[in-house]
């Protein structure tokens, strides 16, 4: 053999090695239980709360995440909003966190305008994927599909002052985390949506489909019943607006549902009708809760000075300072600073009842609110003499001290806005989706919910010229004369 | 160790009053101002500041076009000139270990491109101190894996500047190889089954874009990236000794 065969043959022997000992060595510390990821970012959300990653500890081989970036609502790039970029960014980041911490069970796939056509779709043919879906969750036969507005919540673009939409709020690990949860405990609760008193259809998009839509995502089967007498087997009610008083077989239907102490999601804005909220204050009279008449109105600020007198009044800003802190449901909403905007609401009674029961007072006025009570010509939007200024609830939580025999809490959330679950519901999602985990006996200790700082820069033109400068002429000019010069001095 | 020290020092000093260097400098300086003012005068970073770190540090153009292109540049006369000029036999033949002497090119050169990076660096004190508010622990972590990505590049680089005499192979070699381990994994990064994890498990800007520039430290991405400059580094030296070891 000749020499440079010889040589040739030790070479590649040697390289051989050293790749197949790099790959060892890469595919070693690529399994999941020698993997870290450590978080750098200042506030610590840069990845998936500890929450999140325990439930994707949890899940079950085999799973599998698709995530769908595809800008497809117009409206959010008009004015050159950047929510997309922003978003996708995010999304993908987290994914990749997802998967790092999934111990090899969950496979994720990232799916973009660049990805190629082919693959785009097959992966929407085989995950039934509809627009707006954002990720797709799948585990076997079961499946959990997050939208773009169960992930982000957006301020849409102004026409009138030409402002392009910006991300307000965050979402996508407290989203990714009920729906990895739900996954992983399999079992499906039905929540019973009362439609037969005048309330909206769930098959309505400006009525209870988004409600319904948001049930099913939280794990819940939302199905749509006439009233609690069709409720036998549920796990949940939900009351949105009631235009009628039930008849007695429903009555008695919720009163037994009540006296087992099963879970009711009750939302009566000040159009339902006085007789069925006497029913409901009847109902809920021993647990020191109920409604109230009027509408509740708080002064608008414009242009520096508070107004009464116009329709905004009675669209409630609500920030953390008015939430329970105490609260399993609202406690998240506190410690990310979450904004509510409730619309259209009626006082909630907030008293004492029987001992049996513990209430808490969930979302509260400004004390400069007042009950607007209506006259002939409807409701006015302005302070009267014979209304009074002060702090109202406008959800209370009621439940038993302790759960009965068959486990059940009793638990009821009374919310005095029912626009809020409908047009509403993508301005308070937060509020509805740890509402239905408290229902649902899950209350989350850790919250999911992100609380981003925003860090936008707006320079001037001469601040942009100036960085413009320095960084297109400053740097590489003196950078290419230091060259010159060494060139100068080497000649010499 | 002192032999090691010594080349070390005369290979960065070299560097340093090289003016080859510095006009390489000078363009990735170039390249970058222009890259940043372009991206700073966009409305999405304008609107927030966080997508700055991923453009520059993740899968902007900067990592796809230019990162890979300046190593080799500068790397083609640690071996490939040595070896044409006729200087690479007497230093191998000289008192220090072989091993020695691909660190400390290898590590020169290092040094030097931190100088690149240190620009680019600059470019956000620069935004900083023009009232921007930055998250830094995205861009110092973008930065960390912006550095690590150009050492592979450097190492891979430096093995195609010991292939031979010809600059050219040199050169563009060490560029062929560096867009191949960017563009390979992206080209199966969707594909199923082994190839597709295979591809994902190796793919760059993903490293930076989800995660170091995203302010996430991954022990992965870490040990890929400090494994596979080590095995560049070795077949840097195989290529070195192998001669030796055929009497």
């Amino acid at each position: 053999m000749s020499r440079r065969l010889r040589l040739g043959f030790l070479t590649i022997f040697a390289a051989a090695c050293a790749i197949a000992f790099t790959l060892l060595l890469l595919y070693t510390f690529s399994r999941p239980g020698l993997r870290v990821r450590i978080d750098l970012s200042q506030t610590g959300t840069g990845g998936l709360s500890e929450r999140t990653v325990s439930a994707i500890v949890q899940l079950p081989e085999g799973c599998r995440l698709t995530a769908f970036l595809f800008p497809e609502d117009d409206s959010l790039r008009w004015y050159n909003s950047t929510v997309y970029e922003q978003a996708f960014h995010r999304v993908r980041s987290l994914v990749e966190d997802a998967r790092v911490h999934s111990a090899g069970n969950l496979e994720t796939l990232v799916l973009d305008l660049q990805s190629p056509m082919v693959a785009r779709e097959r992966e929407m043919n085989r995950s039934e994927r509809k627009p707006g879906e954002a990720i797709i969750l799948e585990s076997g036969t079961q499946r959990r599909v997050l939208s773009f507005e169960d992930l982000f919540q957006i301020l849409r673009a102004n026409f009138q002052d030409e402002t392009p939409a910006r991300i307000q709020r965050e979402r996508i690990d407290a989203a990714l985390g009920d729906a990895i949860i739900s996954l992983v405990t399999g079992a499906t609760l039905k929540a019973g949506i009362v439609t037969g008193y005048g309330q909206a259809s769930i098959q309505d998009p400006q009525g209870l489909m988004g409600l319904a839509q948001l049930l099913a995502r939280e794990n819940w089967e939302p199905l749509a019943i006439n009233g609690p007498a069709d409720a036998a087997d549920l796990d949940l009610l939900v009351f949105v607006d009631q235009k009628q008083p039930f008849l007695p077989t429903d009555l008695a239907a919720i009163q037994e549902w009540l006296a087992a102490d099963k879970s009711v999601l009750l939302a009566l804005g000040p159009n339902a009708s006085p007789a069925a909220v006497n029913q409901w204050n009847e109902l809920l009279a021993d647990r020191g809760t109920g409604f109230e008449p009027g509408l509740i109105c708080e002064p608008v600020r414009a242009a520096g000075t508070m107004i009464e007198g116009r329709a905004e009044c009675a669209k409630l800003e609500i920030n953390a300072e008015r939430f329970s802190g105490e609260h399993p449901i609202t406690m998240p909403l506190v410690e990310n600073q979450r904004l509510l905007l409730i619309i259209g609401a009626r006082p909630v009674r907030f008293a004492s009842g029987t001992n049996d029961y513990t209430q808490e007072r969930l979302i509260r006025t400004d004390k400069e609110a007042w009950v607007d009570l209506p006259n002939p010509n409807g409701f006015l939007y302005a302070f009267d003499d014979k209304e009074e200024r002060g702090i109202r609830a406008v959800a209370v939580a009621s439940e038993r001290w302790a759960p009965n025999a068959q486990g059940r809490h009793g638990r009821i959330v009374t919310l005095g806005s029912s626009a809020s679950l409908g047009p509403g519901l993508d301005y308070n999602r937060d509020f509805v989706t740890s509402s239905l985990q408290w229902l649902a006996a899950a209350d989350r200790h850790a919250s999911g919910l992100i609380g981003l700082g925003e860090r936008p820069f707006h320079p001037d033109r001469q601040t942009l010229a100036r960085i413009n400068n320095i960084s297109i002429y400053g740097i590489p000019g003196v950078t290419f004369l230091f060259g010159l010069w060494i060139f100068w001095r080497r000649k010499r | 160790m002192r032999a090691f020290y010594a080349l070390w020092k005369r290979e960065v000093f070299s560097m340093l009053v090289s003016p080859f260097a510095f006009v390489l400098l000078g363009f990735w300086f170039l390249l970058n101002g222009l890259m940043f003012a372009v991206v700073l005068d966009s409305q999405a970073v304008q609107s927030d500041l966080r997508l700055l770190p991923p453009y520059l540090f993740g899968s902007g153009l900067l990592v796809w076009l230019l990162l890979p292109a300046f190593p080799p540049l500068l790397c083609i006369r640690l071996f490939a000139e040595e070896h044409r000029v006729g200087t690479l036999e007497p230093l191998l033949t000289a008192p220090i270990r072989d091993c020695a002497v691909v660190l400390a090119k290898y590590f020169a050169a290092c040094v030097f491109f931190l100088l690149f990076w240190g620009g680019v660096l600059l470019l956000f004190f620069l935004l900083q101190w023009s009232g921007g508010d930055l998250d830094w622990s995205r861009v110092l972590g973008g930065l960390v894996g912006a550095v690590l990505v150009s050492f592979l590049f450097l190492a891979t680089s430096l093995w195609a500047s010991s292939w031979g005499s010809n600059l050219v192979l040199g050169a563009g070699g060490g560029a062929a190889l560096n867009y191949m381990l960017l563009f390979v994994p992206a080209l199966f990064e969707l594909n199923e089954g082994a190839l597709g994890a295979i591809a994902r498990s190796m793919h760059l800007p993903n490293f930076l874009d989800r995660g170091f520039a995203a302010g996430l430290l991954d022990s992965y991405a870490l040990v890929y990236l400090i494994g596979m400059s080590v095995l560049f580094l070795f077949l840097t030296w195989v290529r070195l000794v192998s001669r030796r070891w055929v009497p």
